[in-house]
């Protein structure tokens, strides 16, 4: 008897141990696209906290600095009819913003936006330029190092030797200060630049001015103790020939290797035309 | 007396009542009982009430009632009538009483179990008669105790017992046609030709008296037999130099048994150690691969191939009840262990020197692999079990589509893509052009399309991954044809069903293709991973059988395997060709790579022994034939795109003017197999003066074809084909492939250069002289000498890349025949000692597909795998050991071995290409030289304290294999001569290197507690560094870091023994299968060597301070952010398995 139920059993249980373990669809793991809008663009600023890019939940990347479409990141693909889209302030994981795309829109467009670490807005403000007057506002961003700079019109004057490793060589260095103590994480004041101007101090030279930040403390060049890495382009007034502008230069040193830093700046100004 | 009464005419429901005739109208309960009226739809409380009641008056009673004096009623005078009608026995036996009106007891549960019917109608008959005519062809009897019929059932007359054992010589071998006697009863029976014999007695104590001619007789006294149990008995007889034939040996039945296994431990010729089938049994292993590395100086190389020595798998032979085994590897000769299951396995033994008598060559060792035998008793044996893998059951588990039949090992059709004559549209088909300039036109493609069938099964999928399961059902039947003499006829068969799901984690990639080393080093998200998942069928049917008497044995072994192996890796990383960036190339693209393997395997083999006076002859017959079809093979490769809200993966298509099998294809790969294998050999024994002789010769003949067939679909799109791929999932491409719109169509890109076939055939025959002198009292020596005929014909060779198709494949072997000369000595200096010694001379051949110029893709090794040709290897084996046997069972030895490789065929990765990446390659070296010791323990640790019997049943076991290699390496170069012709010649390295396969260090231990019911055994197995795959330079080379493996195994015997359950905990310390390379940045170039070319590495570079040949992990280099240290190119984890197995013999 007992045989024959544990060969009864053995029977009826390896049947539905089979049936049951038989699985012949799965789920496939790469979702089917609906459809893909190559017309999305996003375009701002970001400063102070960084902005986590959410889609449906799912983060995707972070912004920081200037924000922009690169490589295929103008595509949406839409596995459902919608896609949710948050900017999350990544200190706090607050969502500062948040927009729905459907997939029946030609186009999916973030209005462009500037956030300074503690708001979002629909943009960065800054004043009408006065008469002829060159004025600049400076922003060192803390993640450079905590450190006050100084930020100066330097006119080099030099003379080019091409039989030298370095060809500029230069022979005297006139400072024009813009903003001193300059405090990272900041936004200065808006300053007005001078018209840099300087006598040569020697023939067969020349005159060439440039914007250059440095230690506050050490007079060092800010970035790899190094001018012309520590050098930004902005535009200086010409006497009677500019009309007037406003500059709002954004700084970040970052790494470029493990020993080296560069110098990362934008025109804020340029970035949110008026 | 008090009666527990119930009225008559009530079905009883007690297990024993003792019933009144019919006119008990009242029911009298026992004393402190409630009176109760018996009411419909009796509960089951009081069903239970009653047993109890009725237990209780049965243990109170029963012996009371027994002890009476029995009052003899008359049954025969008691005449009365009965009237039944395919009544039950008990409605029968209710009708007697009735109307006999004499007392009945009777047993509830005994008269359930009877099915019989009776019909009865007389007037008149006698209480005895009608007892007799009711209880006739049931269990039951009656007697009459006082005035009750007792109705119980008849005695059951005990089960025999049986004595089984071997009668062998003191070297243990076999002495066909002993007599066997039983002192006590006079029976006897003959042993077989293989000195088996089993004799079947009643339950007591006996002595068994064994006599042979020329043998002192043997008396072995107190010789237990218990009921239905076999008590096992190998005894050894010792010669009668002195003629003493009146003389009787008289032993004790525990020294007897002793002594017959020591004999066969010492008995063979040759070096060899082994795993039995109980031992199998003690561990957690599935299959035989596994097995293999418990065995001494055998490692595996990831559970499938065998090391046997630190020599790897190409230099071992494998047989499967002594027929050779084919490769399973169509690049390699190899025989992946993993096809046979455990449950079959009688033995595995591994002989690791040679006897001219061996028919195939091998370096490293012979495994023998032996499956069930013939039973000397009967039994059906029930096995069912489950699995539970920490890394795989319950997780994800991706794989492509399944066919409705993969549980069952079988192909449902849904991989079936690949009909016959398929159109080849290599230079007859582009898409961009009209059917005018086409020789193929896009109706026909489109056609072509449809026959081969959609893509439905392709693109990854999630599956939930099950708890592995197997069930084997195993029968064994034994006959026994006469009562006198020796005539058994026997079977085993065994089914069996295992489905294993495993999930390997790969955490680090970077062989081959893959990117070596992350962009920046510290970036922890620059890694290469991946998953292997394994689904695997195995239907495994054995049907031995064999017939035996005392002079002659046949066998046939029938072994049919039907595997579904099913490996779908799926890697997801940087390539070497784009390592990551953070522009384009922030996302790792995927590789998957899927291989539904449907293998079966089939032994047929018919051999036999016959003694014939002196002369026994031997005699095998053996097809063997390998089917492997991997069909639907999928190779696919998908890219990252980054798009605003998601990362994008698409699966990428070929193009036309890739003339490769590009990122996407389908493959059908054949490989049939078969071999004939005949053996031969007649050994004759004589005597010269005191010393005993044998001489035998013999002759074998191994005849293997392959074939080797292989399509290769890849799927291709015109270069301005707009087919939205990216939002098209893969598994829906076949609706794209009509061709209405041949430019914006995907279709089946089917380009064929060459026939797409290998076919070879071998021949491998040979012929023996071997003596085996017993010269002195424990003095043995073989020795002989075989001769080998090789001839490999190459019949179709097809180059499976465009690249090879003209280019040729150098083989030189040199000749068709080798002499191969070999001597075995064997030395007891005193009791239980042995020393033996040998020298044996062996021609490895090569593979049939190792001169292919067939190539594929393996994911593993992220490379190519090709071939450059394979010569036969000739190897010198020298071989010394001594073994000291201190009891049963235990063993201590210790060996030494050389071994001289003359160009010794290894796998190597090479980079003619320049690439830094290269592909795997076989080629001959051109010599190699190998040494080593090897160590080997079983101790049982009753020693240690005799207060604690329970240590005679605890063994300490381990083995130690130490071993190191040398390998003079050669490079092919090219030249022009002079006039301008093509040569190439071989520069030979002055710097040896390790051989391939090469694991300089190996040890198992183990202890193990082998009670009555319970039973525990831990193991643990650790190999060293292991040249994993070799190269010129360091770069090249890969090896496999230590790994050590614990296992352990509870199991318990319960019901009488034939119940046992087992709970196996394999790899508990989750250990992972490592390899690395030793990175350039761990060697500097020699001062001086600045621009040199041509030197050899060890003359151009060193090591740096901190840095060798072993793994070192190194350091981040502050000033380059790079690692200085070895490249970890692969690490595996298999998780730990625990599985439980529930086995029940009838």
């Amino acid at each position: 008897m007992i045989k024959t139920y544990k060969i009864i059993y053995l029977a009826a249980i390896l049947p539905i141990l089979l049936l049951y373990s038989c699985q012949k669809d799965g789920v496939h793991i790469t979702p089917t696209i609906k459809a893909i809008n190559k017309n999305f663009s996003i375009s701002g600023f970001v400063l102070g906290d960084t902005l986590e890019q959410y889609f449906d939940g799912v983060k995707m990347r972070d912004y920081y600095g200037q924000v922009r479409v690169t490589y295929n990141q103008n595509q949406m693909a839409f596995v459902t009819d919608e896609v949710n889209m948050e900017l999350r302030k990544k200190s706090t994981g607050e969502t500062v913003y948040r927009q729905k795309f459907s997939i029946k829109d030609e186009e999916n467009v973030v209005p462009k936006f500037y956030f300074n670490g503690l708001q979002f807005s629909n943009g960065y403000t800054y004043p009408a330029p006065q008469g002829d007057d060159y004025t600049a506002n400076f922003y060192v961003d803390k993640k450079g190092g905590a450190g006050l700079v100084d930020i100066n019109i330097e006119v080099l004057e030099y003379y080019y030797d091409s039989t030298k490793p370095d060809p500029i060589v230069v022979v005297n260095t006139t400072v024009l200060p813009l903003a001193q103590n300059v405090k990272p994480g900041e936004w200065t004041p808006y300053v007005k630049m001078p018209v840099p101007v300087a006598t040569p101090q020697q023939s067969g030279t020349d005159l060439y001015p440039i914007v250059v930040v440095r230690d506050a403390q050490t007079k060092e060049y800010y970035v790899n103790k190094n001018r012309d890495y520590s050098t930004i382009n902005m535009e200086l007034p010409y006497d009677g020939v500019s009309p007037g502008k406003v500059q709002s230069m954004y700084m970040n040193k970052k790494p470029a290797d493990a020993n080296s830093f560069f110098l990362e700046y934008l025109d804020l100004v340029q970035l949110f035309p008026q | 007396m008090f009666k527990f009464m119930q009225k008559s005419a009530e079905p009883c429901f007690a297990d024993r009542i003792i019933l009144t005739p019919c006119h008990g109208q009242r029911i009298s309960l026992l004393p402190n009982t409630t009176k109760q009226e018996r009411k419909p739809g009796f509960n089951w409380r009081f069903l239970m009430k009653c047993s109890f009641i009725a237990l209780v008056i049965q243990i109170t009673f029963a012996g009371l009632l027994l002890a009476f004096t029995v009052k003899g009623q008359n049954l025969n005078e008691v005449k009365v009538a009965l009237n039944l009608n395919n009544a039950t026995v008990k409605e029968s036996l209710l009708q007697l009483q009735k109307n006999s009106a004499i007392k009945f007891t009777l047993f509830n549960q005994l008269l359930a179990q009877e099915e019989k019917k009776v019909t009865l109608n007389t007037p008149d008959i006698s209480v005895a008669d009608a007892l007799k005519k009711i209880l006739a062809g049931t269990r039951l009897s009656y007697k009459l105790v006082n005035e009750f019929i007792v109705i119980e059932a008849k005695a059951v007359p005990p089960k025999p017992g049986r004595v089984l054992g071997k009668i062998v010589d003191e070297k243990g071998l076999p002495l066909p046609g002993a007599s066997v006697r039983v002192i006590e009863t006079g029976s006897g029976v003959m042993s077989a030709v293989d000195g088996t014999y089993a004799l079947s007695l009643p339950p007591g104590t006996y002595t068994i008296e064994v006599s042979f001619v020329s043998f002192q007789t043997q008396r072995v006294t107190g010789v237990l037999v218990t009921e239905n149990k076999s008590t096992p008995l190998d005894i050894a007889l010792k010669t009668d130099a002195k003629g003493l034939k009146e003389v009787v040996v008289t032993t004790g039945y525990r020294k007897a048994s002793v002594a017959g296994l020591y004999a066969q431990q010492k008995n063979t010729s040759n070096l060899s150690d082994g795993i039995s089938g109980d031992q199998i049994g003690a561990t957690p292993d599935k299959h035989v691969g596994e097995t293999l590395k418990r065995i001494a100086g055998v490692s595996t190389n990831e559970n499938r191939k065998v090391v046997i020595r630190g020599i790897a798998e190409r230099y071992n032979v494998s047989l499967l009840n002594g027929s050779s085994l084919p490769s399973t590897d169509v690049q390699e000769r190899d025989f992946e262990f993993n096809l046979i299951p455990t449950n079959l396995v009688e033995n595995i033994v591994v002989a690791k020197s040679i006897t001219p008598d061996m028919p195939y060559g091998f370096a490293g060792g012979l495994v023998q692999i032996t499956t069930k035998s013939v039973p000397e008793s009967d039994f059906i044996s029930i096995t069912v079990g489950n699995s539970f893998n920490s890394r795989t059951t319950g997780k994800d588990f991706l794989g492509y589509g399944r066919g409705k039949y993969d549980y069952l090992g079988f192909d449902d059709g849904t991989r079936n893509h690949f009909p016959s004559g398929l159109l080849n549209l290599i230079g007859q088909f582009d898409p961009t052009k009209t059917d005018e300039q086409n020789k193929i036109t896009a109706a026909q493609v489109g056609e072509q399309n449809k026959r081969i069938g959609g893509t439905e099964r392709l693109g990854a999928r999630v599956f939930q991954s099950l708890p592995s399961q197997n069930y084997q059902l195993s029968l064994g039947r034994a006959y026994s044809l006469s009562a006198d003499k020796v005539r058994k006829l026997g079977f085993v068969g065994s089914l069996s069903y295992r489905n294993t799901q495993t999930n390997d984690y790969v955490p680090n990639m970077r062989r081959g293709d893959w990117s070596h080393e992350p962009a920046r080093a510290n970036d922890p998200t620059d890694v290469n991973t991946g998953n292997i998942y394994g689904f695997n069928t195995t239907l495994g049917l054995l049907l031995n059988g064999g017939f035996k008497t005392e002079k002659h044995q046949i066998n046939t072994y029938n072994l049919y395997t039907r595997i579904f192996d099913n490996r779908f890796s799926r890697y997801t990383g940087w390539t070497f060709e784009s390592p990551k960036n953070d522009a384009d190339m922030k996302y790792p693209s995927i590789q998957e790579d899927d291989r539904p393997k449907f293998i079966d395997l089939l032994q047929n083999k018919v051999s036999g022994t016959h003694r014939l006076n002196s002369f026994t002859i031997e005699w095998g017959l053996a097809r063997t034939a390998l089917n492997s079809i991997e069909r639907d093979a999928v190779s696919a490769s998908q890219t990252s795109k980054e798009i605003s809200n998601t990362v994008l993966y698409t699966y990428n298509t070929g193009t036309i003017s890739d003339p490769g099998s590009g990122p996407l294809h389908r493959d059908e790969y054949i490989y049939k197999e078969k071999n004939i294998d005949a053996v031969f050999s007649t050994a004759y024994d004589f005597k010269l003066g005191e010393t005993r002789h044998t001489f035998k010769t013999g002759a074998n003949y191994l005849k293997k074809h392959a074939f080797y067939d292989w399509q290769i679909l890849p799927i291709a799109k015109g270069p301005n084909s707009t087919v939205p791929i990216e939002t098209i999932p893969v598994q829906e491409w076949g609706n794209y492939m009509g061709m209405e719109d041949p430019g914006h169509s995907l279709f089946y890109f089917k380009q064929d250069y060459t026939s797409n076939q290998f076919e070879a055939k071998s021949i491998n025959g040979g012929a023996f002289i071997m003596l085996d002198h017993k010269l002195l009292p424990g003095l043995r020596i073989v020795w002989g000498g075989r001769a080998e005929y090789f001839k490999l014909d190459t019949i179709k060779n097809s180059a499976s890349l465009l690249r090879d198709k003209n280019s040729r494949i150098f083989f030189a072997e040199k000749k068709d025949w080798y002499f191969l000369p070999s001597a075995n000595i064997t030395y007891s200096p005193v009791k239980d000692v042995n020393v033996r010694a040998s020298y044996a001379k062996a021609a490895v051949r090569p593979g049939m597909m190792e001169n292919s110029r067939f190539s594929r893709f393996n994911p593993n090794y992220g490379s190519l795998v090709r071939s450059q040709g394979v010569s036969s290897t000739l190897i010198d084996n020298i071989d010394a050991k001594i073994e000291l046997f201190p009891g049963a069972g235990e063993l201590l030895s210790v060996a030494y071995f050389y071994k001289y490789f003359d160009k010794p065929a290894e796998f190597y990765r090479i980079d003619n290409e320049n690439n830094g990446r290269g592909y795997i390659t076989i080629s001959n070296s051109d010599w190699a030289k190998v040494k080593g010791w090897e160590f080997q323990l079983r101790k049982s640790l009753g020693f240690v304290y005799s207060g604690l019997p329970f240590l005679k049943d605890v063994y300490v076991s381990g083995n130690l294999t130490l071993q190191n290699s040398q390998v003079r390496a050669r490079e092919l170069q090219y030249e022009k001569t002079a006039a301008g012709a093509d040569t190439v010649y071989y520069k030979y390295l002055k710097y040896p290197r390790a051989l391939y396969g090469q694991v300089p260090l190996l040890y198992n231990a183990g202890i193990q507690y082998a009670g009555k019911k319970l039973g525990v055994n831990i193991t643990l197995n650790h190999a060293g560094n292991k040249t994993f795959i070799t190269g010129i330079e360091p770069l090249f080379v890969e090896y496999e870091r230590p790994r050590t493996q614990m296992d352990a195994q509870v199991s318990y015997r319960f019901l009488k023994s034939k119940m046992e359950a087992k709970l196996n905990m394999s790899n508990l310390l989750d250990a992972p299968f490592r390899y690395f390379i030793n990175d350039p940045t761990t060697y500097e170039l020699k001062p001086g060597n600045e621009g040199k070319l041509n030197l050899e590495w060890n003359d151009k570079y060193a090591y740096k301070f901190g840095f060798s040949e072993k793994f070192e992990e190194g350091y981040i280099d502050p000033a380059t952010n790079r690692l200085v240290g070895d490249r970890q190119t692969a690490t595996r984890y298999v998780g730990r398995t625990f599985s439980l197995s529930l086995s029940y013999n009838f």
